[in-house]
Formats: structure tokens, C-alpha cells, sequence
């Protein structure tokens, strides 16, 4: 037997829902903007070159809900023309500038000029609509486009709250068959939360898939012969978990070794928003003269030291190659050696955030696509997507996972430390009275109905993952801490109100117009089943 | 997830950090000074963390430049919306699974059986018993004291299997010991290599194969306290 491997790439694209149209310019949106100029439609528009050059390319892209109602909401997608509008302006602004002052970033001054005229142009082009290009390609056969939870929540943490993990896990169901006209075969566990129990919740909603850690089989309650190079069957469940291999992974995640650290490559943290007189770069920035990055940045890391030397597009070209091809060396090693010891071929799953390549790693969409076209010339590794691995009818070793995760520690301790614990008791208490209000006023129409669903939104919206970490890495910590109010206390509103069989009609418009979110929202699915009362 | 050094900041970004973490002469301080004073700053934040240390100090200025930390007055509450109480009025306790050996509980105490059992009773102290079990089988029960107005605790658990389930105990000045709530049972972490390091330490290819996912070009195997046990089990069983 020829030794080949299967490789399954697969991406995690992720913002938390940040839509405040009551200010003409919020700078957390810029979150979504970045990501969107810089990953998604780079990543897309590689995604259709590739598809013209050859059929065999595979991948596996999840988006998660909060972000694609993002991208389809029509006054984010004029905000986001606004936004590349003003990075022209500043871009022309900058060739001049650079023409007669810095000689030695013009070039890079060119390139992102007309990268944001490009993107600008692909943008109103698709209609402004990415998704829908997305599920074309996947009906091409070249992704397959995976669901999430509802608002990117942790799960591990709401495990003793069933009803609270099916809602995430429905309507995050829903929201994609919504956004992609399809059902998943595969569910991104966030931030590959998992907890024994978690697969009977997911094969409910014929979920055939999803990702683990890697450690989760070295460390699980049972022996598991294939050692994490074969998807497993999560206990008595038919959901296959595909275990995530760091080794490979850290080649690109390392962050002291990782290929984005190369001194070749752009610095991603300098940026002409800090750096420039604020006379000049007022208008692209945040008023009131808050710094923040504008997307010009003409350094390359070169090295720790302050000093850096001027970006080179051409010497990143050849570290580019170099270390596409270093990947591929990698996964052609790993591959020969485990098909030289067992006689069996390996599968290997490579997981991402999306965002790495192309925002956080300026060069991170062009490695990926020199390795997936050069992958097609190599005889030992064949790009494949979990729902064609489960296709072929493998047969899954039985696993019985810990609880676990793919952050620092390898548990919970990111999402349940010192800065972010006090946040479940709150948590915890809205998704208890949200069982009790579904408990109380089962099947309701109308308005009730809608003020109820309301409810269910802002606890979801409560729950997600992005607010513990930020609060763990003590970045937007006053934002994170006081969206997190927000959503709880708008969902007490609803409480106290509906304890005094009222509803607060007016409270309700401006809520529904301000969480524009799950129209599929059904409050009843906080009903506690028999055995959960 | 993160691609810089503290060293690569610029002057004026150091001086940004310093500025929000409250360094007043921040305009003032050499480049040196100032990468020496947020060190100390966020090593100070990091001492109680096991895994601090460089890389986190790394990882915080890396993911905050990102993001602009403002005062947040801009994000407004819809009218009629509150603030959240500290506590809620209920006698109740929840522990979550933290890592392998730690849980986090959190509790509280309704004011109505506050002083309903101060009437009956008089003052109480409280604890938190923990019950360790397997299969049923009581393998270790331990009390925790804790004070009347502490209402959450990290509990470190000594076990490789089982459940874990804490109790809230109010001992009366009477001497009765009155268990007021009880939380769901927690599954611990149970593992197979754990129990059998020797057989896997006489299994070489099996040993690589595992190890293999976990390990990176470097040497280093991915950061986890339960395969750092097993690896040092292995160890100390010696490959064959």
C-alpha cells in the first residue's frame, strides 16, 4: 500500500456580535472590518482562483452565527464600505505622503491602496454578500461549511444546564441551515470545549462530526490504539471526533517559533495609527484621539529590538515558499513514518482561527495557498474534509474523553479564573429563570411570545465565550464586562416584567432593533425536559 | 495567536500601555524603563498563576493593541435595565470543573434562612464539605472552612477519578451541623495512562504515536498537567 495520508484543514471564523448603529462609528465593529478586508475575502477570493486549478482541494470552513449575522446585516455591510472608503482616502493620502517623505515604504503604500480598491471592487461585485459565495463552494464539492454554537459558547461550563446547550446547539443549527440553505454534518465544539455527555446533545440534531484537542486522547479514560491519528467515536454516540494534531498546528500557532514570526514577514503591530502625527491620522483613528491600527504598516519584524527595517514584499515571497514547502516536508514525514509503523494511512486534522491568516499573519493567505496547490503534487497526502473521511465508511475506535479544551492548560481555566469567574453566578441564575419563564408560560403567541424570545436571545448573547476571555486577557475589559451586564440585565427586564404578567412594549422594539439576532429564536426551548425538573 | 515581543513596541506604544496602566510619568521614562515597568506590572498580575511567566506577559500586549481598551461609557443600557445584584436571595451552591485538580465553587445564602436559622439557633460558621466518590463508594470527604462572607472558593482536589460533590455545611453554635445545599456531582478526571503508565511504557511505538500528536518540532509537548503526570509516570517506569 502507498503510504498517503488525509489531511483535513480546518477553519474557525469567529467575531462576537458587536453591532452599535446607535453611534455613527463604534471602534470595537472595527474587530469585524479587519477580519473581513484582511481574512475572509482574501481567503475567499484564493479559494475561487484555486477552484479553477484544480478539483482536488478540500477544506473545511466553519463560520459561527454571531458573525454571519454580521455579514449579512445591511447597516454593518454599508458601515464596512465606509470603512474601506476611508481606507482609500487615507491609502492616497499615504502614496503622497510616502512619494516625498519616506521613499522607502511606497511601494507597500501602493500595494495596500490597491488592495483595499480591490477589495472594495470584489465586495459590491458578490453583492456585498460572502456567504452566499462561500456556499457555492461548497455545492463545488471544495468546502465543507461547518455550524457552530449559537453565540460561540463555551459549553463545558453550561453542562449542568441542558436546556441552555440545546438552545446554543439549535439555534446555532438553525442559523446555518439559514445562512447556507444546508444542514452540517460537522459541529465546531468552541474553543474545543468538550464534556462527556456534550455527543447525545449534538447527535439530537444529526450532528455526524466535530474536533478535539489533541490532548484529549493521550489523557482519556480509555486505551485508544489509533493514538488520535483516526477520528473516534465519542462514547455509545455516533458523533465521530476528529482530533486536532498540535504538532503540525504549532508549525503556524507557535508563537515564539511559528512561521508568522519570520523577521521577514510584516509587523503586524506597527502601524502608522500609532506612529504618525495625530494631526494627520485624526480622521482614521478613534475620536477622541484614541490610537488604533488604520492597516498601514510598513515594517517587517525584523527582530525584538525596536528598530525595524523596511518591509520587503519580495524576500516574504521566498520565505513564503520556503515555509509552505517546510509544511508540507512536515506532513509527508509524519505521513511515512506512521504508514511505515502500523500498514495504516493517518489522518491528519489541522484546525485554525481563520483570522490568523491574512489579519494576524499578513502573509498567512498566501502560505495557504501554496499549500494547497502544492499539495496537489505530492502523492502522500490527499485534502480531504471529515464528512468525506466518515463517507468512506472508517470504521471508529470507541473513546471516552475527559472534559477538555483546546486552551492554556488544556481545561477550563481561560473561561473560569480569577477575572471572569464572578460572571457565571449570573449566568448560571438568567438560565434558571429563563426555565422557569419557559415553565410558566409555555406556548405563548404575540407579543408575550416575542419578549419571551427576546429573553432567550439576551441569554444566549450572555453566554458566549468572548466575554470571559477578554476579560481573562484583560483586553476590552470595561466593553466584554459591560455587554455582559447589558444582555443580563435586559434579560431581567423581561423577567420582572413577565412576573407581573406585563410586557414592556417599548423596551421590546428598541431591544429587538438593537440584538437583531436569531429570528429562529423559540423561548420554549428553555423547557426542561421531564427528567430535568 | 501571537507573533511579537514586548521588545518590538514602539516608543509610543510603550508609552500608550503605561499611560492606561496608570503610569503617570510615562511621557518621561526611556524605552528601557518603561518595558521594565510593565513587566513588573503584569508579573505582578501573573504571580498567582502557575503558567505565567514570559509568554503571557507576551500574549496580553499582543492581543490588546488590538483592542482599544476604552471606559466603556460609550456602550449604553437600554432604559429600564439595572444593574445586576451582587448575590441573588436564594440558598443555593454550583462547582465547576476548573482543571484536573481544581474546582470553583460559588454559593450564597437567602436572607430569609440567614435568620430563620440565627433564631433558632444563634451564630453558625460555615463550610464546604467535599465528598469524593467513585462508584458509588465514599473515597475521601474533607471540610473546608470558610468565612460568613465569602461566597466563592477554588477547591483543590487530589483525585483520578470518580465525582466530586460539595456540600453547604453551617455549623450552629449549638453544635449542629446543618447542610443547607448541596451541589450537582462533578466528574473528575479519569485517566487510563495514568493508571497503566507501565504498559504504555513498554509499548515504544505506541508511546511515539501518542506523543507524536502532542509535540512540536522543538521538543516540547503541548502545555497540560495530566500529560505531564503521565509523561513523568512514564518516566519513572522507564521505556522500554
Amino acid at each position: 500500500m502507498g503510504a498517503k495520508a488525509s489531511v483535513n484543514l480546518i477553519l474557525h471564523a469567529h467575531s462576537p456580535y458587536v453591532r452599535h448603529l446607535e453611534y455613527p462609528k463604534f471602534l470595537e465593529e472595527n474587530w469585524l472590518f479587519e477580519s473581513l478586508c484582511e481574512s475572509y475575502i482574501p481567503l475567499l477570493r484564493m479559494l475561487m482562483d484555486l477552484r479553477n486549478v484544480s478539483s482536488g482541494i478540500r477544506l473545511s470552513i466553519c463560520f459561527s452565527p454571531t458573525l454571519c449575522t454580521m455579514l449579512c446585516d445591511d447597516p454593518l455591510r454599508e458601515r464596512f464600505v465606509q470603512y474601506l472608503l476611508s481606507r482609500i482616502e487615507l491609502g492616497e493620502k499615504e502614496v503622497e505622503r510616502c512619494a516625498d517623505q519616506a521613499p522607502e515604504n511606497l511601494p507597500m503604500a501602493r500595494i495596500y491602496l490597491e488592495k483595499y480598491r480591490s477589495c472594495l471592487s470584489f465586495y459590491e461585485d458578490c453583492g456585498r454578500d460572502i456567504l452566499s459565495q462561500f456556499a457555492k463552494l461548497q455545492e463545488a464539492g471544495m468546502v465543507e461549511l461547518v455550524a457552530t454554537a449559537a453565540t460561540h459558547c463555551y459549553l463545558p461550563l453550561y453542562q449542568s444546564y441542558k436546556t441552555a446547550v440545546r438552545a446554543q446547539i439549535e439555534i446555532g443549527i438553525k442559523s446555518h441551515i439559514r445562512f447556507f440553505k444546508s444542514a452540517p454534518a460537522g459541529f465546531w465544539l468552541p474553543e474545543c470545549g468538550y464534556y462527556p455527555g456534550l455527543e447525545k446533545e449534538l447527535e439530537k440534531y444529526g450532528v455526524k462530526w466535530c474536533q478535539i484537542p489533541a490532548h484529549s486522547i493521550i489523557t482519556a479514560r480509555n486505551r485508544i490504539e489509533s493514538a488520535g491519528y483516526q477520528p473516534v467515536r465519542l462514547y455509545d454516540s455516533s458523533i465521530a471526533g476528529f482530533p486536532r494534531d498540535w504538532s503540525i498546528t504549532n508549525l503556524v500557532w507557535s508563537d515564539t517559533t511559528g512561521y508568522p514570526c519570520d523577521p521577514d514577514y510584516r509587523e503586524f503591530y506597527r502601524d502608522i495609527g500609532y506612529d504618525l502625527d495625530l494631526d494627520y491620522i485624526r480622521p482614521y483613528i478613534h475620536e477622541p484621539d484614541v490610537r488604533v491600527f488604520t492597516g498601514y504598516k510598513y515594517n517587517a519584524i525584523t527582530g525584538r529590538d525596536e528598530d525595524k527595517r523596511p518591509y520587503d514584499p519580495s524576500v516574504a515571497q521566498k520565505k513564503i515558499d520556503l515555509h509552505a514547502d517546510n509544511f508540507l516536508y512536515h506532513l509527508r514525514r509524519k505521513t511515512l513514518s506512521f504508514c511505515a509503523e502500523t500498514k495504516t494511512s493517518p489522518v491528519l486534522n489541522l484546525c485554525f482561527d481563520a483570522e490568523l491568516f491574512g489579519h494576524r499573519w499578513y502573509e498567512g493567505i498566501e502560505f495557504l495557498r501554496r499549500v494547497l496547490e502544492r499539495s496537489q503534487n505530492e502523492d502522500t497526502l490527499e485534502l480531504t474534509t471529515p464528512s468525506v473521511i466518515l463517507s468512506r465508511g472508517i470504521e471508529c475506535e470507541r473513546a471516552e474523553l475527559n472534559e477538555c479544551s483546546w486552551g492554556r492548560g488544556g481545561y477550563s481555566d481561560c473561561w473560569l479564573d480569577s477575572e471572569n469567574s464572578w460572571l457565571y453566578r449570573h449566568t448560571h441564575k438568567a438560565i434558571e429563570r429563563m426555565e422557569e419563564l419557559a415553565r410558566r408560560f409555555p406556548g405563548q403567541r404575540s407579543l408575550k411570545c416575542r419578549f419571551l424570545n427576546q429573553a432567550a436571545r439576551e441569554v444566549l448573547l450572555a453566554m458566549a465565550s468572548d466575554w470571559p476571555y477578554i476579560l481573562h486577557d484583560k483586553t476590552s475589559v470595561i466593553y466584554a464586562e459591560k455587554r455582559l451586564r447589558n444582555h443580563l440585565g435586559s434579560f431581567n427586564v423581561v423577567y420582572s416584567n413577565m412576573c407581573k404578567n406585563s410586557v414592556h412594549t417599548e423596551w421590546l422594539v428598541k431591544a429587538e432593533r438593537r440584538n437583531a439576532i436569531f429570528p429562529e429564536m423559540d423561548y420554549n426551548l428553555f423547557m426542561p425536559q421531564d427528567n430535568e425538573q | 495567536m501571537v507573533l511579537i515581543k514586548i521588545e518590538s513596541l514602539s516608543q509610543k506604544e510603550l508609552e500608550h500601555i503605561a499611560i492606561q496602566e496608570g503610569v503617570q510619568d510615562a511621557a518621561s521614562l526611556s524605552r528601557e524603563e518603561l518595558i521594565e515597568i510593565l513587566r513588573d506590572i503584569y508579573d505582578d498580575e501573573r504571580d498567582d498563576e502557575a503558567q505565567g511567566g514570559e509568554d503571557n506577559i507576551q500574549r496580553r500586549f499582543v492581543t490588546w493593541l488590538t483592542d482599544y481598551r476604552g471606559d466603556g461609557s460609550e456602550v449604553t443600557s437600554l432604559p429600564g435595565v439595572e444593574d445586576l445584584p451582587e448575590l441573588y436571595p436564594e440558598t443555593s451552591i454550583h462547582v465547576m470543573m476548573k482543571n484536573a485538580t481544581w474546582l470553583y465553587c460559588y454559593w450564597s445564602l437567602s436572607p430569609l434562612d440567614v435568620e430563620k436559622i440565627e433564631e433558632e439557633h444563634g451564630r453558625f460558621s460555615t463550610f464546604l464539605h467535599v465528598e469524593l466518590k467513585d462508584g458509588g463508594l465514599l473515597v475521601d470527604s474533607y471540610d473546608i472552612s470558610v468565612g460568613n462572607d465569602d461566597v466563592e472558593w477554588n477547591i483543590n482536589i487530589n483525585a483520578n477519578r470518580g465525582q466530586a460533590r460539595v456540600q453547604l455545611v453551617l455549623e450552629t453554635s449549638d453544635g449542629k451541623r446543618l447542610t443547607v445545599a448541596q451541589s450537582r456531582p462533578v466528574t473528575l478526571v479519569s485517566c487510563y495512562w495514568l493508571e497503566h503508565a507501565g504498559e504504555i511504557a513498554q509499548n515504544e511505538d505506541l508511546l511515539r504515536r501518542e506523543l507524536g500528536l502532542i509535540t512540536n518540532r522543538e521538543g516540547q509537548i503541548l502545555t497540560c498537567e495530566t500529560v505531564q503526570l503521565i509523561v513523568q509516570k512514564i518516566e519513572k517506569e522507564g521505556v522500554r
